[in-house]
């Protein structure tokens, strides 16, 4: 009787508290949303799971303790090691001729990283985060997972599962955020602009493209390196015709045995000790904020571009909301959004993904912007 | 410590997004003027065994473009 007494007070019953009951909440809220609303279930699935980890007692499950989690932890967040090798996965799943074909294009993924420094600068001046804390937070508007785990594991760690949550949570919501934004912010006129195909790109453009974008943002912004030059890398693999192996590889089992890791140990930062608090809150709330903002910032600045176009190629202005990254949702959304409201006459799928797939370099160099001033 | 000028960062970071991304694409549409498109051309034989063929059904008609779908 003295022994199963002992045994029970030592168990994790015996620790275990109200905030691991809720996290364990918060746990399956994510896990209900990947398997029956299908949002971002490769890495919602081991965030949850991740953090019911975080919340059993004793178990040293936690990214932050001294068991398996922590290893993986350490050895693949805390040396940048993950995000980099889930951007090479990205590189060979990407497309990028859309951008190639119409390379204005790169612009609407650069003014789509607004609500990274709207968000930004609201922390920092409006909550009393710190500068560190508050580009961190911004980057969630950057709507790109591993770029926000990147420099908030750098810049913020104490704020790593909430950002990765709020990233991951806002980019599986881009069909419920943007439309009304796209909406208040356009016209039925503007909408139903019907954007002529890109011109085709030679196969020696696509080749040159990564190496040559690798190397200039690299030389740029040195600090973006790690994300752009494994992201070019990627792409190039994908398109230099003579890699299948590598190819299949990076864009399969690879990126595939990193994001099971890197959901994980996302998960178990989230701990209730560090997970249930203000800063929290206020992180979720900044996030959205982000995403709004990002998605007004490509909008808008097509509608500017469309002052000096010519009438006959004039842009969509609903594309510039595809801007955010979330590749391809950001693009599937803007492609419905204008089918559903031209009774689907204007159909804007490949002129999307031009700005999508540029705001995916867009958040990478604001994040190493951000860590060349921070670090 | 000295804290850092989080706003004159924020617009240094958001005039660089903007400036590399514009090198960018005028380097690409460089490149794509330079190494531009090329439509593939049909092999003569082709095109001739093609418009050989369609004559015999359809006398008369002139075959304007083969194009080869894989």
């Amino acid at each position: 009787m003295e022994s199963a007494l002992e045994l029970l007070t030592k168990s994790g019953f015996a620790y275990f508290s109200w905030g691991n009951l809720i996290m364990f909440a918060v746990a399956g809220i994510l896990i209900y949303l990947a398997i029956t609303k299908h949002y971002e279930p490769l890495l919602l699935i081991p965030i949850g799971f991740g953090i019911i980890l975080a919340n059993l007692p004793l178990a040293q499950m936690g990214s932050y303790g001294e068991g398996i989690i922590a290893l993986i932890y350490n050895s693949g967040i805390k040396t940048e090691l993950l995000p980099p090798i889930i951007f090479l996965g990205i590189g060979v799943l990407t497309d990028f001729r859309p951008l190639l074909g119409r390379p204005l294009t790169f612009l609407l993924g650069a003014a789509a990283q607004l609500g990274i420094f709207v968000a930004a600068l609201g922390a920092y001046y409006l909550l009393d985060f710190s500068p560190r804390e508050a580009a961190s937070i911004g980057i969630i508007g950057g709507a790109d997972g591993p770029t926000s785990i990147f420099l908030a594991s750098q810049l913020a760690p104490d704020l790593l599962g909430p950002i990765a949550v709020a990233a991951y949570s806002y980019m599986s919501l881009v069909p419920i955020i943007q439309p009304p934004i796209i909406r208040l912010l356009t016209t039925h006129k503007e909408r139903q602009i019907d954007m002529p195909q890109a011109r085709p790109v030679s196969r020696t453009a696509v080749i040159l493209f990564p190496v040559v974008t690798g190397i200039i943002a690299s030389l740029a912004i040195p600090s973006s390196a790690p994300l752009i030059g494994m992201l070019m890398f990627g792409n190039l693999i994908r398109e230099c015709g003579v890699t299948e192996r590598l190819k299949r590889t990076a864009g399969g089992a690879l990126v595939d045995i990193v994001t099971i890791f890197l959901g994980l140990v996302v998960g178990a930062t989230m701990g209730a000790e560090y997970f249930l608090n203000w800063k929290t809150l206020m992180v979720l709330v900044l996030g959205a904020v982000a995403f709004a903002f990002s998605t007004a910032g490509g909008l808008i600045f097509a509608k500017i571009l469309n002052l000096f176009m010519p009438h006959d190629h004039k842009i969509n202005p609903c594309i510039g909301a595809a801007g955010v990254s979330a590749v391809p949702m950001a693009a599937r959304v803007v492609q419905k959004f204008v089918s559903d409201e031209t009774d689907g006459q204007v159909n804007p799928l490949m002129p999307a993904m031009g700005p999508n797939v540029a705001g995916v370099i867009g958040s990478a160099v604001a994040a190493g912007v951000f860590l060349t001033f921070l670090l | 410590m000295h804290s850092p000028d989080l706003l004159s960062i924020c617009l240094t970071a958001f005039i660089a997004v903007f400036t590399l991304l514009a090198v960018l694409a005028i380097v690409m549409r460089l490149i794509a003027a330079i190494f531009a498109h090329k439509e593939p051309t049909i092999d003569a034989a082709v095109l001739a065994a093609v418009t050989a063929a369609v004559s015999a059904v359809y006398p008369g008609t002139i075959i304007t473009k083969v194009e080869e779908v894989k």
